[in-house]
């Protein structure tokens, strides 16, 4: 547990307090998100906690342990962090970037070889070609994977990451983001993580810390700063689409209606049009002899064909149940339906999700 | 294919220094097979251009040499933190010592050392501070701060961060302080004949007083070609430092 009480830092020569009267506990293995305007105090927050530079006031905690206490090269080795820009050495090859804490830690040349190899690996980078090369013949994206790698490498408890993922365009960005959240799902570490987009923390965070002038202004996990923004400069900071915002981290299958009557193509109309009455509802989905949604018939409809082929109207494309509101609502409203059918992995159907509900969800989160 | 292109970059690489020591040969051949006179061809003898080059050449090395091994460390001493305030006084201080004339500075320590090949080298030693030195300094200021802040962030020490980091990142423009320091060096290195250090300036000066322009030129274009030839050889060390 990383736990900050009352911090000040005010630099030399300022008169405005780079971080003022702060106080965040942050738990072991999760993700906290620092985020707020440029120049709230972020890097500062985190130069702190590596011991690179001194409160002005207040203490850091890591474990209960007093920061000031420990050695500080103790505690930085204990720390992989990724700064703010590349920081990559340009004078070493990655395969040397990577391992500088375990050199520094004196690990066996065989354990830092292998480590290399397996960091270069879970970054996505093939290390027989990579290994060998300079940081100048990297991509931006690619350098700063490296970067996170090299934080990585020594396998510290810790890490601080400062937009680790800024210089990255959005879509090599969002890849980054997932396998970094894939890796951690394995790893477990204590992390703090800097950025300047909303969405990124929304994603990645498991708690949210929003800073302004240096002041803590909010502190929660991402659904409560969606659906609970405590001022003013919250709500216009995680943005007016807020509510959709939510949407994007309620999954699927907290919401989904199971057991609904559905229909087999093969069956005869008579049937259909029995079921339709007795549901009470004006459609009915329509799935195939291995349990695969087809489509779906409206009652309207029942009197144009002879069998159902003929009048199936194609559905939108189902979710799974681990996807999010977000993809449902946006494969409705790509087919202009108010309904999606929820599919497993062996694409069977399960149940569905309807327009109704998610804007009770949204009318919800604004009543509050 | 490696090797061939290796080849061909060393072909490259060794392709000048090579005619300039072929065009050396050929000027001292020429100039001993036709000497202008008796009087100079007791002075340009194969023995005598021999002799002269290698008074010339310890001149330069163990002057550049001393140059190196005090320039270096007080320029890493004048960037940590402690001495931030008087890095600017030392600079001004070596940049005053350059700025006067070397023929002045020679006469100069032969007054205070008498004549001969140590005071020689000491006033070349004055003379290639500063290059290094100042190339030193702001080699390692240059070094990117996000750089410095990593290493520290990951728990290098002090000790390691200058051996590992700053150095290595500023090798480059020390070393070119250094091939400056050279050159400079093999100049005013023919100067040091005046206080009886030898050196390829003996010819200048004998060419001179004799009014031998054979004997002039000998020793006048041998000291630019070498000059270039340091130039050339320190110059392709230095690019083939990485970053
Ligand atoms: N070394 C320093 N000396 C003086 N003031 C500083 C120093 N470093 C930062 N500051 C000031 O402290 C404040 C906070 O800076 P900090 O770098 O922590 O902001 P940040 O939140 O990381 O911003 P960004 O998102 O732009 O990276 C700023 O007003 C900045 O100008
Ligand atoms: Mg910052």
């Amino acid at each position: 547990m990383i736990k900050l009480e009352n911090l000040v830092k005010i630099y030399e020569g300022n008169s405005n307090p780079a971080v003022d009267n702060l106080s965040v506990e942050i738990p072991n293995g999760k993700i906290c998100i620092l985020i707020g305007p440029s120049g709230c105090g972020k890097t500062t927050l985190l130069r702190m906690i590596n011991g690179l530079i001194s409160p002005t006031g207040g203490k850091i905690f890591i474990n209960d342990n007093d920061i000031t206490e420990v050695d500080q090269v103790e505690l930085r080795r204990n720390m992989g962090y990724v700064i703010q820009g590349t920081g990559l050495f340009p004078h070493w090859t990655i395969a040397e970037n990577i391992s500088v804490v375990p050199k520094l830690l004196k690990w066996p040349k065989d354990k830092i070889e292998n480590v290399v190899n397996n960091m270069l690996i879970l970054i996505g980078l093939d290390p027989d070609e990579y290994k060998n090369r300079y940081p100048k013949a990297l991509s931006g994206g690619q350098v700063q994977r490296v970067g996170v790698a090299r934080a990585l490498a020594a396998d510290p408890p810790i890490m601080l990451m400062d937009e680790p993922f800024g210089a990255a365009d959005p879509i090599t960005r969002s890849k980054l983001q997932n396998e970094f959240l894939y890796i951690q799902e394995k790893i477990r570490k204590t992390i703090v993580f800097v950025t300047h987009d909303i969405d990124e923390a929304i994603k990645m965070g498991d708690l949210i810390a929003i800073l302004k002038d240096g002041k803590l202004i909010q502190y929660g996990t991402p659904d409560d700063i969606l659906s609970h923004p405590e001022n003013e400069f919250v709500s216009e900071f995680v943005g007016s689409d807020r509510t959709l915002k939510r949407l994007g981290l309620i999954k699927v299958r907290d919401v989904m209606t199971r057991g609904v009557e559905i229909v087999k193509s093969s069956d005869p109309i008579d049937k259909v049009k029995e079921m339709i009455k007795r549901v009470n509802n004006n459609f009915l989905y329509v799935i195939n002899e291995k349990m695969e949604p087809r489509g779906y018939v409206l009652e309207e409809d029942l009197e144009k064909g002879k069998n159902l082929k003929e009048i199936i109207r194609t559905m939108a494309s189902p979710v799974n149940p681990e996807d999010t509101l977000k993809t449902a609502l946006s494969n409705m409203m790509a087919l202009g339906v108010g309904t999606i059918c929820v599919v497993n992995n062996k694409n069977e159907f399960i149940g569905e999700v309807t327009l109704n509900v998610l804007t009770r969800l949204i009318s919800n989160t604004d009543r509050e | 294919m490696n090797k061939i292109t290796g080849k061909k970059q060393l072909m490259k690489v060794l392709l000048i220094p090579i005619l300039i020591i072929g065009i050396g040969i050929v000027v001292s051949i020429y100039y001993v097979k036709n000497p202008g006179g008796q009087m100079a061809a007791n002075i340009i003898s194969y023995s005598n251009i021999k002799r002269r080059l290698i008074e010339h050449l310890e001149l330069v090395f163990v002057a550049t040499f001393l140059a190196i091994a005090t320039a270096i460390p007080l320029g890493i001493l004048i960037t940590r933190k402690r001495f931030k305030k008087i890095a600017p006084i030392i600079i001004t201080v070596v940049n005053f010592g350059q700025t006067l004339p070397s023929l002045a500075v020679i006469g100069l320590m032969m007054g205070l050392l008498g004549l001969g090949f140590k005071t020689a080298i000491f006033a070349l030693w004055i003379y290639s501070l500063l290059p290094i030195l100042r190339n030193t300094y702001t080699g390692i200021r240059k070094v990117d701060p996000n750089i410095i802040d990593t290493a520290y962030g990951m728990g290098m020490k002090k000790m390691q961060i200058l051996w590992k980091v700053e150095l290595p990142l500023a090798l480059y423009i020390i070393f070119a302080g250094i091939r400056t320091a050279t050159v400079v060096n093999v100049g005013t290195a023919a100067l040091a004949t005046f206080i009886g250090a030898g050196g390829l300036g003996d010819f200048i000066v004998i060419g001179i007083s004799l009014m031998r322009n054979t004997i002039l030129l000998t020793g006048a274009i041998l000291t630019a070609l070498l000059a270039v030839f340091l130039d050339n050889i320190l110059g392709n060390i230095e690019n083939s430092i990485i970053v």
